[in-house]
């Protein structure tokens, strides 16, 4: 057991999982020095020019390549280097690889893993700062995961890196070097499809992902300490496919369902949990489903006023409990 | 300008009436307060009185169709430009504006019924308080979700036809409308799967809604089994206001305490075991070759239901006293015909009853109570339910103090609820507020009965048919005029140490009764 | 005409291309006589496939035919001049010829053109003509065009990787050059010396825009130095010509010399599909001075000329194709649907679609 953070978690568990299977490659911009973020770091080194690949920086090459590859036999992990750019890669993503088990009645399949860092609050701007993850939630054929915890990020990556089928793997960059915690040294998987209770509470529930999650923590013990409101945090982790069970389990518990996500309101991950809830748990809805995502503007601004309205924090999700708790 | 007219809510919990008989036809001339229909609902049967002065222009619901709350089922030309029940949403008086007559803040919509002189307006519509329906979400805060006025505020708006003149007292309505119009869904199964009269319970939400978490509390104290209703104890508040509301009292009346072949019913207790649910959503019941089934009405249901809850939650203990009322019987005889001249009614056995229970629980008042998990509650008021046969089956209208009235003020009442109550004239009024029932099963020929207590009340009296018996007087036997009284009580407030005493009072105070008992 | 060479390289097939147009070619290029004929069948064989599919499409007994009748040569020639089974296809849409020729069946060709439950293409999951087969290494296609050539650029990636001696051949029309993929899986696979073919079947038209309207040069292959690959243009109607050129590709990129960019020139003498009138944007005339390059004619007349292919045995060739296609047709059309729930299955490998829930 050791106290790593995302990052660190990201990288051992890239390098554990290249050290024990030969057929997993990584590929992307400026991973044979370690990538942006660090992220690939020492693992060139490590595994050589034919396991460490940099790309053109030309993102439907990335996928494209990395679908192709997949289908000879090798099991790419890709990296997006910001999720914003993975837009020039869409078709690759939603017409192929997400479409190639169903189109050929299961004979071929495509098991890569995009791993894309994403998320704002790191003054990145409009286009550094992107949640992309609703736009493939929606994609059948997909599986979206965004661990928030070093645990997760092991636990998550491996699940995805040995999964038959493609995962976009989203990190939120916030969160690399914020977030610590012990991750075991031997390997394990987390499933992909399992949600997690993080908190529990008896009146309210909140669900969320990613940095946003963390957020919901600290503002969940905040409400707790001064008004006594017990909230149940449940972090979704896998995005497609969304765990209905736990979700439709914690909702009914409290009957007052809060989901915050950074990402722009319309149609984020909130608009499919609340509308679950509403179909699959309506007579244990005590109160309005409340959503609290980031405003429909196009992107998180740079100027780190216009930031900090855009991102969720603990006193805005701090408001939102309050209110529905009040309700 | 047409103003609609719209299915009154005749008591919390009830969702639907029954229009029996229209009293108008269109083109008539109705004036504000005349009577326009009569109304059955599981709960009572009602005139409803026109809100509007007008022209009837138009019957929406023919007899005999049941209709929900706050349908609109006729409308009446004002002969107004602007008539504002039709037109525009009330504007919700801020507190400071309210009239000084106007109810508490906390007053619940029930209480604004129950005060009011008659049950015309629906409480059907969601009012919102100022500043709730935008409130939501718009913290001020950078970021968060504000509603736009057309996904926020209709939810919680006041509907369109629905006026201050309808509603006197608004402001008052509008604190409760979301708690009392709207329970949300986790609260309806919960009270629904408990038994639970959701009118008896005080919301600590906005604006006094009932959360979810106000009914788990409720159930978690233990005082609610399934099946059984709350009393007052097991509520959440501990205000002796919050605990006397006005629904489970209008309930608590309505339930006849012996098995009556028909009381009138409440569907407070609809979902109960079954009971209530729509017929197609029961399951279907296996009639065998020689046997006939015969329908559940709604009516037998809240009978069956309230029945086997009050015997569920009370533990009834009884006891019965012998009353020599042979002087009460040679007194009758020798005023009624003079009563019945100078009063125009007549002067039964009942005002009596009453008049000496009365007494009885005034020296005894703790029978004069409801349990609750944090204490008995006394009443002071001393509101005596009795029991009228009626064509549609048993009611029981409440003498509302009548330890204030003489026996010629009871025999008054008597008569005069008892006549409205089988010309179907009853108003919520006269079902509401019970503390002690008297049952007279003598009609019936009975002469022991073990009636079931009347919840949530502690106790309830019966008189028995008053039949000439050998006794024993000083050694001698004599044929005297005697009458069993039989006595239900709830062995959690009262033990028998405490019956004993009450019951021989009663006993003591109908034997002193005869020749000279003042009658006025 | 461009040819980049490394070192150690074959000769350009250029000469060699023109050698196929005299009599007594040397051996033709290695072929035996038995697979001349199999070529030439081949190509009978698609065009006959092809013209029948477009009869039972109007007949309305399928909704929809896309086809390229035309460019049998490139596709039969081309075919050939892989490893079949064991170098990887990544066909575009028109490439039924080269699908027949790695191994696909008449049966399965109609079986995918009815859609019905066992094409092996798509299980009735996708339009006709979008090929792929697990068992021949035909890797199964979209709709959007040129996405093909990455995962072929990834497959020789993986091939180079694994060092398994594959070769990943993809054609496209020269419509699909105009797409930026084209440009990262060129750009790509030269990068990195990949073992693919990219295989521009240049039919003069992307459905209505003639090729000068996709493109500024006259030829795509010269293209080729600009990216540091080699490239070659090819008479598309000349199926030997074809297979020369491509096999000198497929060999030198099976040695480790990298990718080619291979051009065959051809024209398409059909619609683009059954949806489209083609008379709105190409003469008659057009058509017709095309109609006489026919590549099945010129290579019948190749064979006899050269005493490979007697009037006899072409006719023998005709009829057993068209009994073939015929018997194909009747299993084909008896062959089940899927089912309706069939539309539920292989959304992912071990969990059914949310949409069985």
């Amino acid at each position: 057991m050791s106290v790593k953070s995302n990052l660190e978690s990201i990288r051992d568990t890239l390098d554990e999982l290249m050290a024990a299977d030969d057929r997993i490659m990584i590929i992307g911009e400026d991973v044979e020095q370690g990538g942006v973020f660090r992220a690939t770091d020492g693992l060139f080194k490590k595994y050589g020019v034919d396991r460490v690949i940099d790309s053109p920086l030309a993102e439907s090459s990335i996928v494209g390549v990395s679908i192709g590859a997949s289908l000879n036999g090798l099991r790419p992990i890709a990296e997006i280097q910001f999720a914003d750019f993975i837009l020039p890669a869409v078709n690759q993503i939603i017409s192929e690889a997400a479409k190639l088990r169903y189109r050929s009645g299961g004979d071929w399949s495509c098991p890569i893993v995009i791993r894309a860092p994403y998320g704002g609050g790191i003054h990145g701007g409009l286009y550094h700062s992107q949640s992309m993850e609703q736009m493939f939630a929606h994609i059948p054929g997909l599986k979206v995961v965004a661990p928030a915890t070093p645990y997760d990020m092991k636990g998550l990556l491996r699940a995805a890196a040995l999964d038959p089928d493609p995962v976009i793997y989203f990190e939120h960059k916030r969160t690399y070097r914020l977030i610590r915690g012990e991750v075991p040294d031997t390997p394990y998987e987390i499933r992909i499809g399992e949600a997690i209770v993080r908190r529990e509470g008896d009146d309210l529930t909140v669900f969320s992902y990613g940095l946003a999650m963390h957020m919901c923590l600290e503002a969940a013990e905040k409400v707790a300490s001064e008004t006594g409101i017990e909230c149940t945090v449940v972090d979704l982790r896998t995005l497609l496919p969304l765990d209905r069970e736990t979700i439709l389990e914690t909702a009914k518990a409290t009957g007052k369902i809060l989901i915050v996500h950074e990402d722009n309101l319309t149609c984020g991950i909130g608009a499919e949990v609340a509308a679950l809830i509403g179909e699959h748990a309506f007579e244990y809805l005590d109160g309005p489903i409340m959503r609290l995502g980031g405003p429909d503007v196009p992107a998180v601004p740079f100027n780190h006023v216009l930031e900090e309205f855009y991102m969720p924090s603990p006193a805005k999700i701090t408001t939102a409990i309050r209110t529905l708790a009040a309700y | 300008m047409a103003s609609a007219v719209r299915m009154p809510q005749l008591g919390e919990s009830v969702t639907e009436g029954t229009v029996v008989r229209w009293l108008k036809q269109p083109g008539e001339h109705v004036a504000e307060d005349e009577s326009l229909a009569e109304i059955e609902t599981e709960k009572v049967n009602v005139e409803i009185p026109s809100p509007f002065e007008g022209t009837l222009t138009e019957l929406l619901v023919p007899e005999g169709e049941t209709v929900a709350v706050g349908v609109v089922i006729a409308t009446i030309d004002t002969g107004l430009a602007t008539q504002p029940g039709s037109v525009q949403p009330p504007a919700i008086a801020p507190a400071s504006q309210l009239p000084e007559n106007a109810p508490p803040a906390a007053t619940s919509v029930s209480e604004v019924l129950r005060k009011s002189p008659v049950a015309t307006f629906s409480a059907t519509g969601p009012l919102a308080p100022a500043g709730v329906a935008h409130g939501m979400f718009s913290t001020g805060e950078s970021g968060l979700e504000r509603p736009s006025p057309e996904n926020g505020q209709p939810a919680l708006a006041p509907r369109g036809d629905e006026t201050a003149e309808q509603v006197p007292h608004t402001a008052a309505k509008a604190q409760n409308a979301i708690g009392v119009a709207r329970y949300s869904p986790a609260v309806l199964r919960l009270a629904s799967e408990h038994g639970i009269d959701l009118a008896a319970i005080q919301g600590t939400g906005l604006g006094g809604r009932i959360s979810r978490k106000d009914v788990q509390a409720l159930v978690n104290s233990g005082a609610i089994v399934r099946g059984i209703l709350p009393d007052e104890g097991s509520r959440t508040q501990s205000d002796a206001t919050a605990l006397a509301p006005a629904g489970s009292e209008v309930v608590q009346e309505m339930q006849r305490s012996f098995a009556a072949p028909e009381s009138a019913a409440s569907d407070l207790f609809r979902h109960a075991d079954g009971a209530g649910l729509p017929a197609e959503a029961r399951p279907a019941q296996a009639v065998g070759d020689d046997e006939v089934l015969e329908p559940l009405t709604a009516t037998r249901r809240a009978i069956a239901a309230h029945m086997s809850r009050s015997v569920q939650k009370s533990p009834h203990a009884w006891m019965m006293v012998e009353v020599d009322l042979s002087p009460l019987v040679a007194y009758r005889q020798q005023i009624k015909n003079g009563f019945r001249e100078s009063e125009g009614i007549d002067l039964s056995y009942l005002p009596f009853m009453i008049k000496a229970t009365v007494a009885a629980l005034k020296l005894y008042p703790r029978l004069n109570s409801s349990w609750s998990d944090a204490g008995i509650v006394l009443k002071r008021r001393i509101n005596i339910g009795i029991a009228v046969d009626t064509p549609a089956g048993l009611v029981v209208p409440v003498i509302k103090d009548a330890d204030r009235l003489s026996i010629s003020g009871l025999a008054r009442a008597v008569s005069d609820l008892a006549t409205r109550a089988r010309a179907r004239k009853l108003r919520i009024d006269d079902i509401e507020g019970g503390t002690f029932t008297v049952d007279n099963v003598g009609p019936i020929g009975s002469i022991i009965s073990q009636p079931i207590i009347n919840q949530p009340q502690c106790a309830i009296v019966t008189m028995e048919s008053i039949v000439k018996r050998p006794v024993v007087i000083a050694d001698a036997i004599a044929i005297r005029s005697m009458m069993n009284c039989c006595i239900s009580f709830d062995h959690r407030i009262v033990d028998g140490g405490d019956i004993g005493p009450f019951m021989n009072a009663l006993k003591q105070n109908l034997e002193k009764m005869g020749d000279g008992t003042p009658v006025f | 005409m461009t040819t980049v060479k490394g070192p150690g390289e074959a000769k350009s097939p250029s000469q060699a291309v023109l050698a196929s147009q005299r009599r007594g070619a040397a051996a033709h290029f290695g072929l035996s006589t038995a697979q001349l004929t199999e070529m030439y069948t081949r190509m009978v064989q698609a065009r006959r496939i092809a013209d029948r599919m477009l009869v039972l499409q109007r007949q309305g007994r399928a909704p929809f035919v896309i086809s390229g009748q035309g460019q049998e040569a490139c596709q039969v020639g081309a075919g050939f001049a892989i490893k079949r089974g064991v170098d990887w296809v990544f066909p575009y849409y028109r490439d039924l010829g080269m699908c027949l020729t790695v191994g696909m069946t008449p049966a399965e060709l109609f079986l995918n053109f009815f859609a019905r439950k066992d094409d092996p293409n798509s299980h009735g999951v996708q339009m006709a003509a979008h090929w792929g087969s697990k068992a021949l290494r035909i890797v199964s296609g979209s709709s959007p065009v040129t996405t093909q050539l990455l995962h072929a650029t990834g497959a020789a990636l993986a091939a180079k990787l694994r060092k398994t001696k594959e070769v990943c051949i993809t054609s496209l029309g020269e419509g699909s050059t105009a797409q930026g993929d084209f440009h990262e899986a060129l750009n790509f696979a030269s990068i990195h010396k990949l073992p693919v073919i990219f295989y521009v079947e240049n039919n003069g038209y992307a459905i209505s825009e003639a090729s000068w309207k996709q493109m500024a040069v006259a030829n795509v292959a010269d293209r080729a130095p600009a990216y540091g690959m080699r490239g070659q243009v090819v008479d598309g109607n000349d199926v030997l010509a074809v297979y020369q050129t491509v096999k000198w590709a497929v060999d030198e990129a099976r040695r480790g010399h990298g990718p080619a960019l291979i051009e065959a020139k051809t024209y398409r003498i059909v619609p683009h599909s059954s949806d489209d009138d083609d008379r709105r944007y190409r003469t008659r005339k057009e058509l017709e001075e095309w109609m006489k390059k026919d590549p099945i004619d010129r290579f019948r007349k190749y064979l006899a000329e050269e005493g490979l292919l007697t009037d006899q045995k072409a006719v023998e060739i005709e009829q057993q194709v068209e009994a073939e296609i015929k018997l194909a047709i009747a299993a084909a059309e008896a062959a089940p649907d899927p089912l309706p729930e069939d539309a539920l299955l292989h959304v992912y490998a071990d969990t059914p679609s949310d949409a069985t829930q």
